[in-house]
């Protein structure tokens, strides 16, 4: 049974997460009064990448050629113990917040070291921008996971899910609203949407995330996207079955099934959320975004406070 | 005959021979060099027999020593590789085999300092080791800014050592005795309110070598103008003395029943870190940086030392010994990669010849070894899985964590979890810094004549940096294993006992698992699917190979200058933190008009504001008390000798 929960989610977290991609852009088109491009248009864009020719600037140096390889290879690596469907990961064994955390960190060094290597202003830009918007954003991320260790006393995301799964409906308390906030926050923020960086575009004005992957083409350039879809679907993960723990850890075939159904419900709904957000809001200004990260910080910390006051 | 004392000797051979040889061109250096690394290398052995045979075998020095000694000797035997190759940077200024007679001195006195067992040995091997790192310091000592340091340092360091001989003379006279096993006895025979005043006279003591914000100010004038190897030892080890004394006064001597020690080390620990790496983020000066970067993680040093003191005042003590050896193992890790780093910064400085990251850029294709150790390094330094940095930091983060679910009071439950928030902050922040760091010296194109002249380091220095960094990469994946070598130290917070599975860590909370972690499975998973990847993309991919060609830039030829620089690389955090750090700006230009201005100067700055609010008042009020007391001093001798027989009469009476 758990070879099989690795395989799917295995499958799930790489695979499926341009068809993510895809269902946000649907639904943001949707919600402008456009078609959009096709449910599918990622995968042809990785096809595309792999067909194409890579180049890289003549200054950079094998930290380039390195990098892509590296933020995949860290962000499968949180894919396996991340919960997925039916709440359970792919691997069992280990992973927790802090685990979590730094092999994100990882990725962001290499992405902001590459961003540096051609020695354009584009990517000193958004290297520096994204280095310090994701330190200001660690604290907040922790504290809100921390917020559910609390509860549920344990660190490893799969217990969490759980202990938070056997609270029933009871898990919606003042200290998980204000912590579910502070997440959707995060969750913009580090999948690089409106109102922190637009992803759309390839303006200096407006990018962090696509600024420092400005300079790859080919392969590399297929490795840098998808790993940020992988990033995404891990993060709307972590908000479905630990934020919103219900219909998870489910018994039986049919209980499997509902699993997989109420996952995929949860998970579009989140997506729909992120493309109404990003519909909603402009990008902020660039030096008003840490106002917001600051406020996701506070609403975790009130969080955490009134989790060991009520 | 043991290897302890085999060690010592070597060292002091090693002064000597640098001594006696100074009149020569190579020999003194080679000897020195020798001796200090059989030294060094006798001295790791000795620690790691008494740490493997558990306490007990040698009734002298006990696990707590035997590991400092292993944390000095493992850096000096790396620094004395290395400064075979870094010392020919002196040659023909300064004499080689008195720097290497000083390197002797310096490390045989802090090996004194850990296996000290009573007071007169530690402030005297204290003392030695401050003057002869001085006395390092002060190479270079025809420039004004190394004069300055220098003048700092030993101001600063003496003010330290008066708190502890005071606290030391005060705790001797409490416990009527001056060796340490008298000293032992302090927790059951003072009483709690002198023991806080102890308490707080060798904290101040301690933690202005340790470099703890306010008393942090000679480290970033200090380290950087010493010799690399010196900055490396310095801050890797020296720094690192304070912990160890601290260590030994809380947990030994005075007992761990007060809970406001603890807090107030994670106080101090937290403002630290977070100030510490705001301004190495400010910083263009690469030792500079690294030196902040040290009071950082000395911070973090303290938050982690701070818990175990606060848990095992609430008689947490299994906690409080995983929380202990949390400390030491970061320790540890700080020492290999900060000694790491400052080895290829002196790398850099040699070759290049400016420490400025303004002027360098580029360094990877001409020194690539040496960018490729400084990485490690780096990463290491980031707390980046799976090197040794993160191991030691996810167990901090354990600590701190389960102290905020256990401890009974709320309010140092949100403390802890408050010092956890600031050190996921630090750690973001520190891998902003490093990325920075290596970013600025080793990526795109140089930017001066220096750095585009600049040629592959020193054999000698490339054995030292690659022995650290596979240090790093070890102890990293082995973590588990050395947490195993440090269990005998738990007991130090009476009777504590850490269950860990082999190979892996595990935590247990109320019979089930808390939380988990395999490095070696990390670090297979990661290599492994990195090279598994590697081969599936480029036979899945069309072309296999990269075409090189210039950095587009809107169509005209890219130069150096368009690259980002430290100073507008740091200049969001300026922005966004202004508040702390009171940036300011002045934009100078000239021309013939105002609308097409010819010559142009911008110049930023920082106000570092505890200098502001907390030395500036400090120093006008001594200077004004001095100023009144300079009534007594008035130059002629007969007022003197009045002095002197006025004192005379007053103590006889006294007496009487």
């Amino acid at each position: 049974m758990t070879v099989i929960y690795a395989i799917l989610n295995i499958i799930m977290f790489i695979f499926l997460a341009p068809l993510v991609q895809g269902l946000i852009k649907k639904a943001k088109a949707f919600l402008q009064m456009r078609k959009g491009p096709p449910l599918l248009q990622m995968y042809a864009d990785i096809y595309k990448y792999l067909q194409k020719e890579s180049m890289m600037s003549k200054h950079a140096s094998l930290i380039f050629i390195f990098a892509p390889y590296i933020v995949f290879t860290a962000v499968v690596t949180v894919a396996l113990f991340v919960p997925g469907i039916n709440g359970r990961p792919a691997l069992t064994a280990w992973g927790d917040i802090v685990m979590l955390l730094y092999l994100f960190a990882l990725m962001r060094f290499f992405m902001a070291l590459a961003g540096l290597d051609a020695g354009s202003a584009f990517g000193g830009m958004s290297s520096s921008r994204e280095m310090l918007f994701s330190s200001i954003i660690e604290p907040a991320f922790f504290l809100t996971l921390v917020g559910l260790t609390l509860r549920t006393h344990t660190m490893n995301l799969e217990q969490i899910a759980l202990g938070l799964n056997k609270f029933g409906w009871d898990v919606v308390s003042p200290s998980h609203l204000l912590a579910l906030v502070a997440a959707i926050i995060i969750l913009v923020t580090e999948t690089g949407r409106v109102p922190v960086d637009n992803p759309d575009t390839h303006l200096e004005v407006t990018m962090i995330h696509e600024g420092m992957i400005l300079e790859y083409s080919g392969k590399e350039l297929a490795l840098m996207h998808w790993s940020a879809a992988i990033k995404q679907l891990i993060l709307l993960c972590i908000l479905a079955n630990l934020f919103l723990p219900w219909g998870i850890a489910l018994t039986g075939f049919v209980g499997f099934i509902t699993s997989i159904i109420v996952l995929g419900i949860k998970i579009i709904f989140l997506s729909i959320l992120l493309a109404v957000i990003e519909t909603a809001f402009v990008k902020f200004r660039i030096f008003r975004v840490p106002d917001l990260l600051v406020m996701s910080f506070i609403l975790s910390l009130l969080a955490v406070v009134s989790e060991y006051y009520l | 005959m043991d290897l302890l004392f085999i060690t010592k000797v070597l060292f002091i051979l090693g002064a000597l021979s640098g001594i006696i040889l100074l009149k020569t061109k190579n020999i003194g250096k080679l000897t020195t060099v020798v001796f200090s690394s059989v030294a060094s290398l006798c001295g790791m052995i000795f620690g790691v027999r008494i740490l493997i045979s558990a306490a007990g075998s040698d009734p002298n020095v006990d696990a707590l020593s035997a590991f400092f000694v292993i944390l000095i000797t493992l850096l000096s035997f790396a620094a004395s590789i290395y400064s075979y190759g870094y010392l020919e940077e002196y040659r023909g200024r300064k004499n080689l085999s008195v720097l290497g007679a000083l390197l002797n001195i310096f490390v045989l006195a802090m090996v004194f300092v850990v296996t000290a067992k009573d007071m007169y040995v530690f402030l005297m091997a204290w003392e030695t080791m401050s003057v002869a790192s001085f006395f390092l310091v002060m190479t270079d000592y025809e420039k004004e800014n190394v004069r300055k340091a220098g003048f700092i340092y030993v101001v600063m360091t003496h003010i330290g050592t008066a708190f502890i001989i005071f606290a030391f003379l005060l705790l001797a006279k409490l416990t009527g005795g001056n060796d340490f096993a008298h000293f032992a006895m302090a927790n059951q025979i003072v009483s709690s309110q002198l023991k806080t005043v102890l308490f707080v006279l060798f904290l101040i003591g301690f933690s202005t070598k340790a470099g703890i914000v306010p008393l942090h100010i000679w480290l970033p004038r200090a380290h950087p103008v010493a010799p690399s190897h010196v900055s490396a030892l310095m801050s890797g080890v020296m720094i690192k003395m304070a912990v160890y004394g601290l260590i030994r006064v809380v947990f030994s001597f005075l007992g761990t029943q007060n809970q406001f020690w603890g807090e107030t080390i994670i106080v101090y620990g937290a403002v630290s870190a977070f100030l510490g790496i705001m301004y190495a983020l400010l910083e263009k000066d690469i030792k500079r940086l690294l030196a902040y970067s040290s009071v950082e993680n000395i911070g973090i040093i303290y938050i982690s030392l701070g818990l175990s003191i606060v848990l095992a005042s609430y008689n947490q003590n299994t906690l409080a010994g995983w929380a202990l050896i949390a400390t030491l193992v970061h320790t540890l890790n700080h020492a290999v990669f900060k000694g790491l780093l400052f080895m290829g910064a002196g790398a850099i400085n040699k070759s290049s010849h400016t420490k400025n990251m303004e002027l360098l850029g580029g360094l990877l294709k001409l020194m690539p070894w040496t960018g490729a150790f400084f990485l490690v390094g780096a990463l290491a330094i980031s707390a980046l899985p799976p090197l040794n940095g993160f191991m030691g930091e996810w167990l901090i983060y354990q600590g701190l964590i389960s102290a905020g679910i256990i401890l009974p009071v709320v309010w140092a439950k949100m403390l802890v979890i408050i010092a956890a928030a600031v050190l996921a902050l630090t750690g973001a922040l520190s891998s902003y810094c490093f990325v920075k760091a290596f970013g600025m010296t080793f990526l795109a194109q140089p930017r001066s004549e220096g750095a585009k002249k600049s040629q592959e380091a020193e054999p000698s220095m490339l054995i030292a940096m690659g022995m650290l960094a596979t240090f790093c990469i070890l102890l990293g994946i082995f973590s588990p294993w050395l947490v195993q070598l440090l269990k005998p130290l738990a007991e130090l917070s009476q009777n504590t006992q850490l269950d860990l599975v082999a190979g892996h860590f595990v935590g247990i909370y109320g019979g089930s698992k808390f939380t988990e972690l395999n490095p070696l499975a990390l670090f297979a998973v990661l290599t492994i699917g990195g090279l598994l990847l590697f081969n599936i993309f480029r036979s899945v991919a069309r072309y296999k190979t990269i075409r090189r060609t210039e950095t587009w830039t809107c169509g005209i030829t890219p130069t150096a200058r368009m690259e980002y620089t430290p100073t507008s690389f740091s200049q969001p955090l300026r922005i966004v933190f202004s508040a702390i750090l009171y940036p300011e700006k002045l934009l100078t230009q000239e021309g013939k008009t105002v609308y097409f201005p010819e010559k142009m100067q911008y110049t930023t700055s920082e106000k570092a504001i505890y200098e502001d609010y907390f030395y500036r008042p400090l120093n006008r009020f001594i200077i004004k008390v001095s100023s009144k007391l300079r009534v007594f001093q008035s130059g002629q001798i007969q007022l003197y000798i009045i002095y002197i027989f006025g004192a005379l009469i007053f103590l006889l009476l006294w007496a009487l």
